[in-house]
């Protein structure tokens, strides 16, 4: 089963030297068994089983700490659903386009390296694949985006990432040389504990290195404007997928580690995380470019998911877990979606919108569910668990933190609907009545999103139960060390 | 059992259908609609009769949610409450239906309409009958999405838009209240359930009852309660939520009819009665609902009084009325409240649909002023609005005559300072709907020739819910009479309705007013209305075209511009938060955001000169290469060793 973690990067280097004709469907087929697959497994993940059947533990490269040790947990697994589920929405996107081989090349690489991120229980191969990850996003970015300065935003993306990869190793370096264990293992780290200083300072390296992937407000300038200027394949992986690295690096990386000696780091982070989010939804309520909109909305949306990290509670993880998962899909058919009406209208900018309904009233439609399950706290929509159970952890933390957060359940509606009610509602508009007809290849893959937003609404415990136990791991860590 | 499945399930079966197949149904699809709310007011029937000789039961479905204590199962509570609620919503639910076939026959998205109405219909019955605060937000979430599409279903129309789009955002205020109020309850009595918190609260009350300090402190049940009451704020339109609801009225008039009148807006007084015994130990709650109550019910009356929109009239009123109950809970009249919940869900049903079978006639005109005389075009609809007229307006032995007449009663013995308040705005509500009244039926025909010629009565689709509804708004007082009228029907929902358990465990009521004071309030009630009633008839009925049209100053234009409440709230409100948006947008992002990154990015500038230079199309085989390297590096680990 292992094979299952090698096998993207096979067919990656089938796609890189593949000719440019066949590469498309080769991709489609590739990534869309890869995604029946990590369902399988995400269908056979049993709790009690912690690391599962996808374990593999190898020491190589001896006496510097490297190690291939490998293993899927509860939290992990569903990342790697994720991960193949985004790779697949971004072949699926990719099919109206002419995308050379390099890019398919790319899209698969980046899939095994975030397999390996989700995967790693060693440091050293946990950062290998954190900047494997980084590489092909690079290239997409740099190759195919558009839009004024676009070398000035790569440039700023391209450093803001680097360096802040560059903590995360010294972070990383810094645990072995103080504990003077000198092991990268996951399991050897634990029974370590840093201490003071040191301790401070390797929590505060991760947070800057990982928050700057999530981001972490004020660690976002490089985002908006790499939303706007990335083909929307590159935004789709790096909202869909890329931003999950940093929360789970967090998850698996810096909460194990952390004892009550850190409090007002967590009440730091905890308040950034939520100036993050009411600052991104503000920002969203009056942006005209939509994925403008969508970048400040994805920075609002994790903020709310880090802030439920910090809280160290139960529910926070629990709904950690299950919004990592549920942003993923949803951002990606929020995204999908836009890149229909600029593919069909020519334009992305909403004072040239309006109509589409009565143009396309199934694709609007399905964009309203979708809409509805990203707006916070709509029950029956996969929107409602995660973002509830992470409200109610700020909440349990502080209350004023909680009102403050759960604001964002009224600005999410506002900037959400105004999208919906300006692209979609009202008269068509002049870019609009030329609107080209949605494929039902669109509308399927779209449909298949819709699905997803209401079944796992409906009945959200099937995931709860997978990432239970991961959550449960991390509770009892923290209340061991706690006491 | 299998009662209560069929019942929530049926509209939710009527609604996929009419979703996917509405086009092609056409006008069948209202008569589906219809069906299916019918067959759930028939299994409700039913399920009331096993409540009135069982009592409560509980009907789990699945487990919803599972968090380590904290145990939320998709389960619904039928109780004396809910299941009058129950009755109250699919009953009328299905004569509105009844009456949509008619009125939207001529609509092409009448599929979506009835799939949207049945969506509704679901979402209340979760909203009513959950046996814990995560069900009951399941069906609050529900019908204010069902309220935005529906507000917003002729979505060409922009300002219909924006009206939906209002009502949701306002509605989410009141939410974040609510779901402050759900997490209070997690965090301090670690339980959701309904029932589980009323025995909790039943213990405080009993406690104290006996002088002793109840387990939690006061403040907690005033902080739980309060978050609560500002959910109901939103949803039943109260100060300073309450702008929504006049706007909403851009919804087709069935909507209005159902939702933003009878069902949808009642869920907040439902909230409050559901837990009644929290609310009673929090005596400052208690204190606000009552101000806040009266306040939204004089404002609103007053408002009413200078609105030409016929619906926007009934609108205001149903903020008044509402206000009204709110008055009643204030005071601890929860089963009065109640009482007025129900009359008020006939005779405001019934008169929203008569305005709606007035504007059919008209055309599509709203504006009262262009109305007039319309008594022996349109019969029937002018006899049946009469009688909601009368009904609202508390003529003697109507419905809304008792149950206005009891929440006076409890208002005096409360306090004779606050039934004066609330016998003003009974006063402002009596002349407000004559003269709705008046100037649609009696008078002169001010509209157009066109209209006129085109003027006509309903089909019997329509008109069948508007009899049977007048019939409701003159006997539903039978539902509970007042103690003077004695009898076997005295009192009889109050009592029925006392068995659930938040009622149950509260304190009885110690003072009653004696029988000369209940009598001497009737009269004055029924005196206000006889002079009230028949002055503001015979002054509008008098009125010319050119009073009428008379442009308003001072006060009166004031109160036509709705004393300017919109516009403040978009100067206090919408305005600073766009400037707030724009300025994070255009000062703080470029001078404190990017700074961190120019910073950053002077220093690594040699490093992006490089890499721009580096940038010459080999860089795709450079990755071929790394991953070529990873591979084999990856094999040989796996295979060698």
């Amino acid at each position: 089963m292992q094979l299952i973690l090698i096998l993207p990067l096979i067919v990656a280097l089938v796609a890189f030297f593949m000719p440019n004709k066949l590469v498309k469907e080769f991709s489609l087929a590739f990534s869309g068994s890869f995604f029946l697959l990590s369902l399988y497994v995400l269908f056979k993940y049993d709790p009690l089983n912690y690391y599962n059947f996808i374990y593999y533990n190898e020491t190589f490269l001896v006496g510097t700490g490297g190690s291939l040790h490998i293993g899927l947990d509860s939290i992990g697994v569903m990342m790697f659903a994720l991960t193949n589920f985004v790779i697949f929405y971004v072949n699926i996107m990719a099919w109206e386009k002419t995308y050379t081989r390099s890019f398919y090349g790319c899209v698969f690489l980046m899939q095994f390296a975030l397999i390996g991120v989700f995967a790693s229980l060693n440091a050293i191969l946990f950062y290998f694949f954190w900047e494997l990850a980084l590489l092909p996003i690079y290239y997409i970015v740099y190759k195919w985006g558009n839009g004024k300065e676009l070398n000035k935003t790569f440039v700023r993306f391209f450093i803001y990432t680097f360096v802040g990869s560059l903590f995360i190793l010294a972070a990383f370096i810094l645990f072995a040389v103080e504990t003077k264990s000198g092991s990268f293992e996951i399991t050897e780290m634990a029974k370590n504990s840093l201490t003071g200083k040191t301790q401070i300072l390797y929590t505060i390296f991760l947070l800057i290195g990982f928050g700057v992937k999530i981001p972490i407000f004020p660690l976002h300038s490089w985002q908006p404007s790499t939303y706007r200027k990335a083909p929307a394949e590159g935004t789709v992986l790096l909202s869909g997928i890329m931003l999950k690295m940093g929360l789970f690096g967090l998850l698996r990386w810096l909460v194990p580690f952390q004892d009550d000696a850190l409090p007002i780091i967590q009440k730091v982070v905890i308040i950034l995380a939520i100036i993050g989010t009411v600052y991104g939804a503000i920002i969203a309520l009056r942006r005209n470019d939509l994925k403008l909109i969508a970048a400040f909305s994805s920075l609002s949306h994790v903020g709310l998911i880090t802030a439920g990290i910090f809280a160290y509670k139960f529910v926070g993880f629990q709904g950690v877990a299950f919004q990592m998962l549920v942003h993923g899909i949803n951002i990606v058919g929020i995204l999908y979606i836009f890149d229909i009406i600029e593919r069909s209208t020519g334009t992305r900018y909403l004072s040239d919108l309006g109509g589409i309904s009565s143009k396309s009233p199934l694709f609007s439609a399905l964009t309203l569910i979708i809409i509805i399950g990203t707006i916070a706290v709509t029950p029956l929509t996969n929107g409602f668990p995660g973002e509830f159970l992470l409200l109610m952890s700020v909440f349990l933390y502080n209350p004023i933190l909680g009102i403050l957060a759960g604001s964002t359940i009224i600005l999410g509606a506002a900037y959400l609907l105004r999208v919906y009610q300006r692209a979609f509602m009202g008269e068509v508009s002049e870019h609009v009545s030329n609107f080209k007809a949605v494929s039902a290849f669109d509308l399927t893959a779209l449909g298949f999103i819709a699905l997803l937003v209401l079944v796992l609404g409906i009945y959200p415990q099937f995931i709860l139960d997978i990432s239970a136990n991961g959550s449960q791991y991390l509770t009892n860590l923290l209340e061991l060390k706690n006491n | 059992m299998i009662l209560a499945k069929i019942l929530i399930l049926s509209p939710i079966v009527g609604f996929l259908i009419n979703l996917i197949l509405g086009k092609k149904l056409g006008k069948a699809s209202g008569i589906l609609g219809t069906v299916a709310v019918l067959i759930s007011f028939i299994c409700a029937i039913f399920m009331y009769q096993k409540v009135v000789s069982d009592g409560a039961y509980e009907v789990p479905f699945f487990t919803w949610m599972h968090i380590s204590t904290l145990h939320i199962g998709f389960s619904l509570w039928v109780d004396e409450l809910s299941s009058w609620m129950m009755l109250i919503i699919t009953g009328i639910g299905t004569l509105i239906h009844l009456y949509s076939i008619g009125y939207m026959s001529h609509d092409k998205g009448i599929g979506r309409f009835f799939a949207y109405l049945n969506l509704f219909i679901f979402s209340m019955l979760m909203l009513v009958l959950g046996g814990n605060f995560i069900m009951l937000f399941v069906g609050w979430e529900g019908v204010g999405l069902c309220s935005y599409l529906l507000i917003g279903f002729w979505f060409k129309n922009v300002e219909y838009g924006h009206a939906a789009r209002k009502a949701f955002i306002m509605n989410r205020i009141g939410d974040l209240g609510l779901l402050m109020g759900l997490f209070l309850c997690i965090q301090n009595f670690g339980t959701i359930n309904f029932n589980e918190i009323n025995s909790i609260a039943a213990g405080d009350l009993a406690l104290k009852a006996s002088g002793q300090l109840g387990l939690y402190q006061p403040y907690i049940y005033t902080a739980i309660t309060l978050c609560l009451f500002i959910g109901a704020m939103g949803k039943s339109a109260q100060i300073p939520l309450y702008t929504w609801l006049p706007d909403a009225m851009a919804g087709p008039t069935p909507v209005s009819a159902l939702i933003h009148a009878a069902t949808m807006v009642t869920a907040g007084i439902y909230l409050v009665v559901r837990n009644a015994a929290l609310f009673e130990l929090a005596p400052f709650t208690l204190n606000t609902i009552l101000v806040i109550g009266m306040a939204t019910s004089i404002l609103g009356a007053m408002i009413g009084l200078f609105q030409n929109d016929i619906k926007k009239v009934l609108a205001y009123s149903t903020v008044s009325q509402l206000g009204l109950m709110f008055v009643a809970l204030g005071v601890g009249a929860y089963t009065s409240a109640m009482f007025h919940l129900t009359t008020h869900a006939f005779f405001k049903a019934l008169l929203f649909l008569g305005a709606g079978s007035v504007i059919h006639a008209m055309s599509g005109e709203q504006d009262i002023l262009r109305m007039g005389g319309l008594r022996n075009k349109i019969k029937l609809t002018h006899l049946t609005f009469a009688i909601g007229t009368l009904a609202i307006i508390g003529a003697p032995f109507m419905s809304g005559f008792f149950s206005k007449d009891e929440i006076l009663e409890k208002l005096y013995n409360h306090s004779p300072v606050v039934w004066g308040f609330a016998l003003a705005s009974a006063a402002i509500t009596i002349i407000y709907m004559v003269r709705v009244y008046t100037l649609t039926f009696w008078g002169k025909f001010r509209g157009s020739q066109e209209q006129e010629s085109h003027l006509h009565e309903s089909p019997s689709s329509m008109t069948l819910p508007l009899i049977i509804l007048a019939i409701f708004s003159i006997f539903g007082g039978l539902f509970n009479l007042p103690h003077i009228l004695g009898g076997g029907l005295s009192q009889k929902m109050a009592y029925w309705l006392s068995n659930i358990n938040s009622l149950k465990v509260l304190p009885p009521h110690t003072s009653h007013l004696s029988h000369s004071t209940e009598i001497m309030l009737m009269l004055i009630a029924t005196a206000v209305v006889l002079v009230l009633g028949s002055f503001a008839f015979l002054k509008f009925k008098k009125q010319t075209n050119d009073q009428l049209v008379k442009p308003r100053f001072g006060f009166s234009l004031w109160g036509e511009k709705k004393f300017y409440v919109d516009e403040l709230y978009h100067n206090l409100v919408v305005k600073p938060m766009e400037s707030m948006s724009d300025f994070c947008f255009y000062y703080v992002e470029h001078y404190f955001i990017q700074p961190i990154v120019f910073g950053s990015t002077r220093l690594f500038y040699g490093v992006g000169q490089l890499l721009r230079t580096a940038q010459n199309g080999n860089i795709e085989y450079y990755l071929a290469y790394i991953a070529v390297a990873v591979v084999i590096i990856l094999t040989s680990i796996l295979f060698v060793f």
